[in-house]
């Protein structure tokens, strides 16, 4: 059975200006032990789907509009809110892009993680405050820091305190919204790494949001393509980077510079990515796509299983498995 | 922080010099002659100018500022009031914690009702709940203590007669006074709390608390509130300075014996050494709660607490030009 | 010389992108805010409706306000004395009407004297920074320790009474609080890229001043003084209710409220009536202080 499976999950943004349609339809599927990667541009509705899983967006504005979303097995969208406050930190945890901003500013780092360990777990102050100096032991801070305040540290050790308090409880699921995003590049390897670390010496699962091919590159078993709340191409690590199918795809990984190939000038995807509450009709890609046809622009593409775990939302793959 | 605390309280001197020069120059320009008034129907020009030169009204302007200031620093003699020759020191002595139960009792029911209801409001935001308790603060917001007395004792004292119109003898005679200071209050309090609560609840670190699976109350109240509680602080601390001038309006209705029917004595009969005296004592007074008010910044959040300890830091930042802190 | 061009035109983009961003924004865009907000629109309904009361005094009453006739005292509100007659015998229709002449007439005086030493000593303040920040501020600090009540009725006591007086004393007051909010405002707006910009193109202290910064003061003192009227009414009636201030004959609403305190028990229509006028000209100009603020800085509702 698969840890995590989002079955045709749709959120809606719903204001007074509008029906902003953020996440469509979204399939996905996580086994024990396996990092799916999450890729796209800002407002592909990566975060809305993880703040989704947790049952944190707020509503209003946010709206679940259909699908499942089973853990375990067992619906996430269907149980009690108590229900979901044992699940939330415990078995499910996430890893916010701001490290900055994500821990409390008026709390000492210690207390913050040790409130976690004592919430899920049946033990006295002592064994959680023990369990958190552990905790960060783990993650490379100083235990005497502990009673610091988020103030006195830099944006990577804050972000390897929020990765502490993430982990704390020892989750089966790990959502990394961007985990790295924020800081500087020689802290990004290493923030990275001891994430990998401590998910195989922990064994759980990871969902990567990020926008760098690069990350996932190193660090995913399986990548799921995202634009404009849809999946456009999902597939393993192996096939996502040898198979390049879907011209979204494409378009990403011509907009990286690259050492090995000579070329003179990045190509860049043409155009921005489309307003959330007037979505294109058909392809939602169509007008960026350089392979556009006028059936694109009034058919909607399904998503074409080209490989077996292969699957491609993309109207040219049809014709062709037709 | 200790080494703040003192500069602080070193500053306050000149602040309270400051005031004392300017209330004492208010006083001596503002017409009307006391010795004149005082002798009455026994005037005589003899007797007029005795008494101008017994309290010193016919000195220079400087050097009456002087003797009052020597008198203040050297004995903490306020004066002693032209009318009854009571000294104002004594007289103050008796006042003072009237109108000082009268301020706390209306700060506490400001926050015990204000605050609460904000966070209600806020944590709702866009309920039924929130509307009314919007709503009553924008009513409420429009209603001067003043009004509210005459009102509150007509409705209460005159129409249903449960409350007595004036006097401190029983805890009745105080539930208008209080209420009237506090009214207007409990609305600036709502909707700075509610304001302060909405901006901290939708940042990220309480989305941290809430992924870590904490209830929506411990949420709340052990990360959103305690952020939030700056400006309420804030409030509840200008509004004690607010209360003390305004007690001076409601004392004057409920004819209660304190501070504020002090002043008033004072102004009507212009009884100089009384409007100096209390002047300076309410301002000290306020000097102190703001103080209260900084030191309990520091409590609350450890980076303002981080800012006092290293003091010199800031002045030197706030003098680099176009990278001023507001 | 080619310095000077460069400069020259550096400086005039920086302005017509500023420019063209602030039309966008602030003209249409608050106006339309303004209108969309309910709450706002009946703050300036009632508003508007007042100022045509204190306008046309002569044609919305009846009987002229100092009229007295002892054989009408104490009447209860009838269909000629709509409110009632005083303890005089006089309309208290009629002087509430000319009463709210007097408070709209002296909070904005107030609020205009107020404005401009605050943001004289603010902008002033806030500009240059350094040591004249430093010896503003502190006076500032001394006159915020007395609190603002007891300095309007001890300034009071000192002019005397009377409607400009009135508006002196409660005007300083509001002074230092203005020119706290201003100095802010300005330090904020100086520290901003555009501006940082012009300064670094050449532009003189007080091309910089009027060009850049004045113009997004205008804003706060916008709502400043909206709101300000609001409370500078509250603070005369306040004064006026015990016994400085403007004194009767002359109705204002306070002291038409605090001659009625002795007939409590009898009469309420000197209590109620006073009220009522305080009451909603206090909740019209906090409603629409509020939408106003609302409608020029979006952000701060959202």
């Amino acid at each position: 059975m698969n840890l995590l499976e989002i079955k045709d999950l749709s959120i809606h943004y719903v204001t007074k200006e509008g029906t902003f349609k953020s996440v469509n339809h979204v399939n996905l599927e996580l086994e024990e032990g396996e990092t799916i990667g999450l890729v796209g541009e800002t407002g592909a509705g990566k975060t809305t789907t993880a703040l989704g899983i947790l049952r944190l967006l707020q509503s209003p504005p946010a709206k679940i509009v259909s699908g499942e979303i089973l853990f375990k097995g067992t619906d996430l969208l269907k149980v009690s809110e108590e229900e979901m406050q044992k699940i939330r930190g415990n078995d499910i945890a996430m890893i916010f892009q701001d490290p900055m901003t994500a821990l409390n500013p008026i709390m000492r780092v210690g207390d913050q993680i040790t409130e976690v360990i004592e919430l899920h777990n049946d033990c006295t102050h002592e064994e959680a405050r023990k369990r958190m100096r552990n905790m960060l032991e783990l993650v490379g801070i100083n235990v005497e820091r502990a009673r610091e305040f988020p103030h006195q540290f830099s944006g990577g050790m804050k972000q390897r305190v929020v990765i502490a308090m993430a982990l704390a409880c020892n989750p089966h699921l790990l959502i990394a919204d961007e985990p790295t995003t924020a800081l500087d590049v020689t802290i990004q390897a290493q923030v990275l790494e001891m994430m990998n670390e401590l998910k195989e010496k922990l064994g759980t699962s990871m969902i990567l949001i990020t926008h760098d091919l690069g990350i996932v590159a190193s660090n995913c078993d399986k990548v799921a393509i995202m634009y404009a709340g849809e999946i456009v191409e999902y597939g393993s690590l192996e096939q996502i980077f040898h198979h390049i199918s879907h011209p979204y795809t494409e378009g990403l990984f011509n907009s990286i510079p690259s050492l090995d190939k000579d070329v003179d000038r990045l190509k860049p995807i043409k155009g921005l990515m489309p307003d959330p509450s007037a979505l294109p009709e058909g392809c939602k890609f169509n007008p960026r796509c350089q392979y556009c046809t006028e059936k694109c622009r009034t058919t909607e593409p399904p998503l074409y299983e080209i490989q077996p775990g292969h699957l491609v939302r993309c109207l040219r793959y049809g014709e062709e498995g037709q | 922080m200790s080494r703040y605390i003192i500069k602080r309280l070193l500053w306050m001197i000149p602040v309270i010099l400051g005031v004392l020069v300017i209330v004492f120059t208010i006083s001596y320009f503002t017409p009307g002659d006391p010795a004149m008034s005082m002798l009455g129907t026994n005037y005589t020009e003899e007797s007029y100018v005795a008494l101008r030169e017994k309290l010193g009204l016919d000195k220079p302007f400087l050097v009456q500022l002087w003797n009052y200031l020597w008198g203040l620093i050297s004995r903490g003699d306020l004066g002693t009031s032209y009318i009854g020759s009571v000294p104002v020191a004594t007289e103050v002595v008796h006042r003072f914690p009237i109108t000082f139960k009268l301020g706390i009792m209306s700060v506490i029911v400001t926050t015990v009702i204000g605050v609460p209801l904000g966070i209600l409001s806020a944590t709702k935001q866009y309920s039924v709940a929130d509307y009314t308790v919007t709503s009553f603060a924008l009513i409420i917001a429009a209603i001067p203590n003043y009004v509210f007395a005459l009102l509150g004792l007509l409705l209460f004292a005159v129409k249903l007669g449960w409350l007595p119109v004036s006097g401190v003898d029983s805890w009745k005679s105080w539930v208008m006074p209080v209420a009237a200071n506090s009214f207007g209050f409990i609305a600036v309090i709502v909707r700075m709390t509610r304001t302060s609560m909405l901006e901290v609840i939708r940042s990220d670190y309480i989305r941290t608390a809430r992924s870590k699976g904490l209830r929506e109350r411990l949420v709340i109240w052990k990360h959103a509130f305690p952020n939030a509680l700056i400006p309420i602080v804030t409030v509840i601390g200008t509004q004690l300075s607010f209360i003390m001038a305004g007690s001076i309006i409601v004392e004057t209705i409920f004819s209660i014996p304190g501070m504020g029917t002090y002043i008033m004595t004072g102004i009507n009969s212009r009884d100089y050494p009384i409007i100096n005296g209390t002047v300076l004592l309410l301002s000290l007074c306020i000097c102190g709660m703001n103080l209260i008010v900084d030191i309990a910044y520091a409590f609350i959040d450890p980076r303002i607490k981080a800012q006092y300890e290293s003091g010199r830091k800031r002045v030197k930042k706030a003098k680099i030009p176009g990278k001023a802190v507001p | 010389m080619i310095i000077t061009m460069l400069t020259g035109g550096g400086e005039e983009q920086i302005e017509s992108l500023e420019n063209a961003a602030r039309r966008h924004t602030q003209a249409g865009d608050v106006f339309r805010r303004l209108l969309n907000n309910k709450l706002g629109m009946i703050g300036l309904c009632i508003v508007i409706v007042l100022l045509f009361l204190t306008i046309f005094s002569g044609v919305v009453t009846k009987f002229p306000y100092e009229e007295q006739d002892f054989g009408n005292r104490f009447q209860f509100p009838d269909p000629v004395h709509i409110m009632g007659t005083d303890n005089f015998g006089r309309d208290i229709w009629s002087r509430l009407v000319y009463g709210g002449r007097i408070s709209l007439l002296v909070a904005v005086i107030s609020v205009a004297i107020s404005l401009t030493c605050g943001v004289i000593l603010g902008s002033v303040a806030g500009y240059f920074g350094g040591k004249v920040d430093i010896t503003i501020m502190r006076i500032l600090d001394i006159l915020m320790a007395i609190p603002g009540l007891l300095m309007a009725i001890a300034v009071s006591a000192m002019l005397g009474s009377g409607p400009v007086k009135t508006a002196m004393a409660i005007s300083i007051s509001g002074i230092p609080a203005s020119a706290r909010l201003i100095r802010s405002t300005v330090m904020s707006i100086k520290s901003n890229e555009y501006v940082e910009a012009a300064v670094a193109t050449g532009s003189t202290n007080r091309r910089v001043i009027f060009r850049h910064i004045l113009p997004n003061v205008i804003a706060p003192i916008i709502v400043n003084s909206t709101l300000g009227i609001g409370g500078n009414i509250m603070a005369i009636s306040g004064l006026s209710f015990i016994g400085l201030g403007v004194q009767p004959p002359t109705p204002e609403w306070g002291s038409i409220l605090s001659s009625g305190r002795p007939y409590l028990r009898d009469f309420w229509p000197m209590i109620v009536f006073p009220s009522l006028f305080i009451m909603l000209t206090l909740f019209a100009f906090n409603l629409l202080g509020d939408a106003l603020r609302d409608a020029l800085d979006p952000k701060l509702k959202k």
